[in-house]
């Protein structure tokens, strides 16, 4: 099976499965656009990943590798976040900063599987929250301004009882 | 070779703040509309995100005016329960507040006033249907929510 190179921002260097690279829409595009030769020793440089992410990254995409790639219909179906499979679980059981850095690296890469398990990891993690524990749990600022603190709750306000 | 290294590629420097729109309107997408709307009022970020999202914005109208309808429903809802004050019929004619208990019933519990009662005492004695009270304190009439 041919193998790719892929560097990270830090310079070091991955080899994987084409097959595997391709979960990447990104670099299946450009496989697909400029070709691949096997002779060819040529590295991918991927400067916005730095090397303990895509190693994550790589080894989400070899242990979904037989996933189906996601058909258009996904997009408009209705998201649910309660579907993670138990490995994606145990996969994504890191701190916050890495779990936002594999979320801005699939995003980059375009993996749409990895994506959407990321977004609904963060998602359950704001479930249930008010809007104060949600700033708390992401150390978001509040920066409201005051006439804007009194538009939003006015128009809102009914919905803390239900 | 040398990559230009991105802010973002350092450990432990990435918050909310980094994530571009498009991924935080994924992320949105799966909450559920009580979630959402929560979401919706944490920073001005995520307000704006919620807004120019489609989805979104229609997932946090939808589930604004199911909300008002509850209400509205429960407020204008003639067999629901309301508190009121009602005299208690030995102490009617007592002249300050005490006798008025509070007492909950159905909005369309109408008091039979008794004939024999002076007009004068006939909106100390009626429920809340009472015309002379409902025109006074009909609040839910004109209610904004």
């Amino acid at each position: 099976m041919p193998q790719l190179k892929l560097q990270s921002s830090d310079g070091e260097i991955f080899e994987v499965d084409v097959e595997i690279a391709k979960c990447s829409f990104t670099i299946k595009t450009m496989l697909e656009e400029l070709g691949i030769d096997e002779e060819d020793d040529e590295v991918v440089p991927l400067p916005n990943v730095n090397s303990a992410i895509l190693e994550k990254v790589i080894e989400w995409a070899t242990y979904h590798k037989d996933d189906p790639p996601p058909t258009e219909d996904d997009q408009y179906k209705e998201k649910r976040s309660d579907d993670i499979c138990e490995w994606d679980v145990d996969f994504l059981k890191v701190d916050q900063g890495t779990l936002f850095e594999i979320m801005l690296a699939a995003n980059y890469l375009d993996v749409k599987g990895l994506l959407d398990t990321t977004c609904k990891t963060v998602a359950n993690m704001i479930k249930g929250k008010s809007a104060d524990e949600i700033r708390k749990t992401f150390n978001i600022k509040d920066n409201f301004t005051v006439s804007e603190e009194e538009n939003v709750p006015k128009e809102n306000g009914s919905c803390e009882e239900k | 070779m040398n990559y230009q290294v991105l802010p973002f590629t350092s450990v432990g420097q990435v918050s909310f703040r980094l994530l571009p729109p498009e991924v935080i309107s994924t992320i949105f997408r799966c909450l559920d509309p009580d979630s959402l709307i929560n979401a919706f009022q944490t920073c001005t970020r995520w307000t704006e995100i919620c807004r120019r999202d489609s989805v979104l914005r229609m997932g946090i109208r939808q589930r604004i005016l199911q909300i008002r309808e509850q209400k509205r429903k429960v407020l204008l809802d003639p067999s629901a329960e309301v508190v009121v004050e009602r005299a208690e019929p030995t102490t009617m004619f007592q002249r300050n507040n005490k006798h008025l208990k509070k007492v909950s019933v159905a909005r369309n519990f109408v008091t039979e006033v008794p004939k024999w009662l002076p007009k004068i005492y006939k909106h100390r004695t009626a429920g809340p249907i009472c015309r002379k009270r409902d025109a006074r304190n009909a609040p839910y009439k004109n209610l904004r929510l």
